[in-house]
């Protein structure tokens, strides 16, 4: 389906600007129509063939640009549950972009460029957000060392503790990606959202943004959750203990039991940056800005800004060194 | 980028104010130096060797062993000597003499007992009138005798001309403790030092006088750019913004049972071994100053 402008008829897409759908040939706001064909894989605007990737839910056709969303993979089964609306729109992603690669020493010049927003797509990631009962019995020898001198001789008192937690952790909208061009690391970086702005799902977000149905069912990805759970649960845990040198006989019980899981869609930008024949992906929080990603590195910049660095320690160096020997 | 521009510049002006502050100083402590003017003493040699006759010597005790002080430096050590002496004595307008000898007659008979030394430099420099700005001008001696049959080498520094005040005796005596800290390991390196010193009492305030090899400064620049280097290469994909409370609901965990029972407390010791040491120091008086190695 394609939203379509009541008044004019050009294509209606979501504007995270203002929050709501705009028209991108007159610029009326909310003044939508769905249009529709029988084969969700035809333009309803034009009646080209829609060339989408297996696990593509939205898409721009290739033919005439329109903003395409594909009905039978919003639904069920795959439909979302939840949805975060975009709340950077490209010209910010560009800016934060821009601020990023400031930051950035050694990134190629060319990393800024008039074609940025040709490279910048707008995607909404699955993602399966997991809530947790997580049990914690936790029992252990607290040790305890003291040391001291009198005279010529040195004393260690060594004292041991029994020590014994029980915690409840309430997690709650835990994620993970569920996609699988979008690397995991990436997107375990690209957090967190505030999941105060999220809504039930509504498909006039995705229009005018790329979207993906999920590339995994929650089953597959609980290890993965539950391994990054752990480690908040150590964390949880050693923070109720304290004044130990360190800990004998850890005994430790960890129980997590799932509770629900939410089928989600989360705003994230990509920016394509190719240099040296390798493309680069730098991700932006589509609500925060925050940006990850490895940067290329400019072998020119490098030496260049290393020699210069060098260059003006060494007349630091020895103009303070000229005015010590004079002082 | 913009914080590294501005760093640089920041960098670069400092520098150059540090540089300007020094020539300053420097144009304000020994004036302009002009060219050597002295057509009496011509010798460009500024490292001296006094040796003894050995028949003579052994005449007054057989015993005698005299110090081969020729080898204490090598060819090289002497030439790169030499053109570090020359660049001092252009920084300050002063002749500088290291005279290294090894006569039994310049050995002291008590702790004060300078004198022959004084006396054969103050005789040496009206004899050949050296001196920058003119004959019998501004010259200082560093008179190091090496005896080897006591095994107690004595040196003396001697300042002449308008920079004699510059070197009281207390500045004196630290350049010869300096110059004496190694001076048996590595004469040049320690005469080197000497020259520096003295060189540094001239045209500094005195404050803080130090100094160290532009082959210093430049390692410290070239270890802090690589490590700057490294450390920009070494960035991260990205910064990890949750933490162990961002899903948890109401961000804290509920804490059912926190129990620290006491069990058990057992002490030992053991004996520290322990160790002692001690040390000592020298003097000198005159228009010089005296020291022993």
């Amino acid at each position: 389906m394609v939203y379509k402008c009541k008044g004019c008829g050009g294509n209606v897409v979501y504007s995270p600007k203002v929050g709501r759908m705009v028209c991108e040939s007159c610029g009326t706001e909310d003044n939508e129509e769905i249009l529709k064909t029988e084969d969700a894989f035809k333009c309803p605007s034009c009646g080209s063939s829609i060339e989408v990737g297996e696990y593509d839910s939205s898409c721009k056709c290739e033919a005439c640009g329109a903003p395409i969303i594909l009905d039978p993979r919003i639904e069920y089964p795959y439909g979302p549950d939840l949805a975060l609306p975009f709340m950077v729109d490209k010209y910010d992603a560009i800016e934060a972009l821009r601020a990023y690669a400031k930051d950035k020493l050694f990134i190629p010049g060319n990393f800024i460029n008039a074609h940025m927003e040709d490279k910048l797509e707008g995607i909404y990631v699955p993602f399966w957000l997991y809530d947790f009962d997580t049990d914690v019995h936790y029992n252990a020898i607290g040790v305890k060392i003291r040391t001291w001198t009198s005279g010529d001789t040195e004393y260690t008192e060594t004292s041991k503790y029994a020590v014994a937690r029980e915690l409840e952790i309430d997690y709650s909208g835990y994620p993970a990606d569920a996609s699988i061009k979008m690397p995991d690391d990436m997107m375990d970086l690209v957090e967190p959202y505030d999941y105060g702005r999220m809504g039930k799902f509504d498909s006039r977000l995705l229009s005018g943004f790329s979207a993906e149905r999920y590339n995994f069912d929650p089953n597959q990805l609980e290890p993965r959750v539950k391994a990054r759970m752990a480690k908040d649960t150590d964390a949880w845990i050693n923070s109720t203990i304290s004044g130990y040198n360190h800990m004998e006989g850890v005994q430790k019980h960890v129980n997590d039991q799932r509770k629900a899981t939410n089928f989600a869609l989360l705003p994230v930008w990509d920016y394509k940056y190719h240099y040296k024949g390798k493309e680069y992906h730098f991700y932006l929080n589509g609500q925060s800005g925050k940006i990850v990603g490895k940067s290329p590195v400019s072998p020119s910049r490098v030496v260049g800004l290393t020699a210069t660095l060098f260059a003006t320690l060494a007349i630091f160096i020895q103009g303070l060194e000229q005015l010590l020997e004079m002082l | 980028m913009a914080k590294f521009r501005k760093f640089i510049i920041i960098m670069l002006i400092i520098g150059a104010v540090f540089w300007g502050i020094s020539i300053a100083l420097r144009g304000v402590s020994v004036g302009t130096v002009s060219d050597r003017n002295n057509d009496v003493y011509t010798d460009e040699s500024r490292i001296l060797f006094i040796e003894a006759d050995a028949d003579e010597v052994r005449s007054i005790n057989p015993e005698y062993q005299l110090r081969d002080v020729s080898t204490l430096l090598s060819a090289t050590e002497k030439e790169e000597l030499q053109t570090y002496i020359e660049k001092c004595e252009a920084k300050i307008g002063c002749d500088i003499f290291l005279i290294i000898g090894n006569s039994p007659y310049f050995t002291k008979t008590n702790d004060n007992d300078f004198d022959k030394q004084a006396t054969w430099i103050e005789n040496w420099v009206k004899e050949n009138k050296p001196g920058w700005d003119q004959p019998d001008g501004n010259v200082v001696v560093y008179f190091d005798n090496w005896s080897a049959y006591s095994g107690d080498s004595h040196c003396y520094l001697y300042p002449f001309g308008k920079y004699a005040d510059k070197l009281p005796a207390h500045e004196r005596e630290s350049i010869i403790d300096s110059v004496n800290e190694d001076v048996n390991d590595d004469p040049a390196g320690a005469y080197k030092r000497m020259a520096r010193k003295v060189t540094l009492k001239m045209i500094g305030m005195g404050m803080i006088g130090a100094y160290w090899p532009i082959g210093i400064s430049i390692a410290i620049a070239l270890i802090i750019a690589i490590i700057f280097m490294i450390v920009q290469l070494c960035v991260n994909a990205g910064k990890v913004t949750v933490d162990k409370a961002t899903y948890v609901k109401g961000g804290k965990a509920k804490v059912k049972l926190s129990h620290d029972t006491f069990i058990s407390k057992h002490t030992t010791s053991r004996h520290i071994e322990r160790s002692s040491g001690g040390g000592g120091g020298g003097g000198g008086g005159h228009g010089g100053s005296g020291g022993s190695h």
